[in-house]
């Protein structure tokens, strides 16, 4: 960040570094809780951290309504997202197609995002949910299409937190093929839980 | 654009990388992200006019832009085969337009683009197999209005595919239905496996590899991620099964691979040969005990 308020670079080389980063995120949503490591994101942007930004830069345009949770919109991060990838940014998260939360603060808010329709459900939101920590090994146990046995998943989230996002990723998940599909960020990883991901509590 | 400045082959400066704009790649890269998470639906997307006529693979060509990147190796198939024009001219439009290289070994390539077939080389977690398809709709040719198939796939209401796979039964005792044999892809939903013959349908099931489909006249995009069930549809008294030769190939002598009739002569006379000509080749080349065979192809 610098201090003075203006514009900052985002990708260093916006189609190389772009394509990257979407092999990145395909990899993520192909393999369920898989841990990956951007190779060339961004600099993180006010809350954003450098995964959750360049999620957004790679896939979000002017056809793409974005909401923030409020602890993100105050710092610069939504003239950022305007300036760079162009999309229009809305305060009722049920109409992002794009959402960015904070696990801390935003778990209320991930309940309400759309769902898309039975004749349409790639029309779902895609959730981008910034965790403290992550980790291959953890208290949450996935299996679902992208993973051959299970696999094993930390968030770095207190029990609570965990209760409560288990239960939105449960009534997700049963709402088949209908839901939301999330990305978690932290720093420079990324991992998905598509709506097809099954997540358990060892 | 910085990376094809190095090298003084035909690339073509004057287009973006992989040749769409980010824009379209932007729109493209949603909708596969959303296959993946919808394994086997069919996600609409906004097709591009590409510099080649519908049916030469313009939905798989997309598919191979957006997710392109300058570290890939590129396969590209054709019927099997890596020497026949679609294969030919698809292969140079990326070396033209993104600089990218190019592979005919299986195993070397990062992304494999085909055309009606599954390689013979089993594949592994670092590949993503996208297929070109005709028609995405398994659907269409039973019932023509997209409001109503639309329907039928929100409901699971597949009925009328088994009354298709049973009056192939009634009319000539067994499922006759020798590609693009329907399959039902993570329990959900009923999908087209494009062309390839039945005899690829179990090399879908549980792929480690990640399995991208574009159909660009028809506009959707549709995935398989790895490791997910893919069945082929069938009946308890006539399970599915795949297509048999009662001869081997007469090049390499494999007797558990798909085989194309050649007409060899003007006497009629013809031969079985492998359809993967990469797999074909290698065989000979192992047999032969050198890899030249491999550096000189056009000798076929």
């Amino acid at each position: 960040m610098n201090g003075t308020g203006g514009i900052v670079r985002a990708f260093d080389d916006p189609v190389v570094d772009g394509t990257l980063a979407f092999r990145g995120l395909m990899q993520a949503q192909a393999n369920p809780g898989r841990i990956v490591t951007l190779s060339r994101p961004p600099g993180g942007i006010g809350g954003l951290c450098p995964a959750a930004f360049a999620v957004l830069l790679t896939l979000c345009d002017s056809g793409t309504p974005l909401y923030l949770e409020p602890s993100l919109t105050s710092d610069g991060a939504a003239d950022h997202l305007r300036f760079h990838a162009g999309c229009p940014l809305t305060e009722d998260p049920s109409k992002g197609h794009f959402v960015v939360l904070n696990a801390e603060t935003g778990l209320a808010i991930l309940a309400r995002v759309t769902r898309g329709t039975a004749d349409y459900p790639d029309r779902g939101a895609t959730a981008i949910l910034q965790v403290p920590a992550m980790s291959p090994q953890g208290p949450l146990t996935l299996t679902g299409p992208g993973i051959e046995t299970s696999r094993r998943l930390g968030l770095g989230i207190d029990a609570q937190a965990t209760a409560a996002l288990l239960e939105i990723l449960g009534e997700n998940h049963a709402l088949f093929p209908m839901g939301f599909d999330l990305f978690l960020a932290c720093g420079r990883d990324i991992a998905a839980l598509p709506r097809t991901t099954k997540v358990e509590l060892n | 654009m910085t990376m094809a400045a190095s090298q003084e082959t035909l690339v073509d400066e004057g287009y973006n990388f992989a040749y769409l704009d980010e824009q379209t790649k932007r729109m493209i890269r949603r909708a596969l992200l959303k296959a993946i998470a919808i394994p086997g639906y069919q996600v609409p997307f906004a097709s591009r006019e590409m510099p080649m006529p519908y049916g030469w693979g313009t939905g798989g060509v997309q598919v191979t832009a957006a997710i392109l990147s300058p570290d890939d190796r590129l396969k590209v198939i054709d019927q099997g085969s890596d020497d026949t024009t679609n294969a030919v001219s698809i292969r140079k439009f990326f070396q033209k337009t993104a600089d990218v290289a190019t592979t005919e070994r299986t195993e070397d390539a990062t992304i494999i683009q085909t055309r009606h077939r599954i390689p013979e080389t089993p594949l592994s977690e670092d590949q993503i197999l996208v297929y070109q398809v005709p028609i995405p709709e398994p659907l269409r040719f039973l019932e023509p209005r997209e409001t109503e198939t639309r329907q039928m796939h929100a409901m699971s209401d597949y009925g009328v595919m088994h009354v298709k796979l049973y009056e192939d039964i009634a009319r000539h005792g067994r499922i006759v239905t020798s590609y693009d044999y329907p399959v039902l892809v993570n329990g959900r939903y009923v999908t087209a496996p494009s062309p390839t013959p039945k005899f690829d349908n179990p090399k879908m099931d549980s792929c480690p590899a990640l399995q991208l489909f574009g159909a660009g006249r028809e506009k959707r995009i549709y995935a398989i991620p790895p490791h997910t069930t893919v069945k082929s549809l069938d009946f308890e008294d006539h399970p599915f099964e795949v297509q048999r030769w009662d001869q081997a190939c007469a090049l390499c002598g494999a007797e558990h691979a798909f085989l194309d009739e050649v007409l060899v002569n003007d006497q009629g006379e013809r031969m079985f040969v492998c359809s993967d000509s990469d797999f074909c080749a290698q065989r000979r080349a192992a047999q032969n005990g050198d890899t030249s065979e491999l550096e000189a192809r056009d000798d076929r």
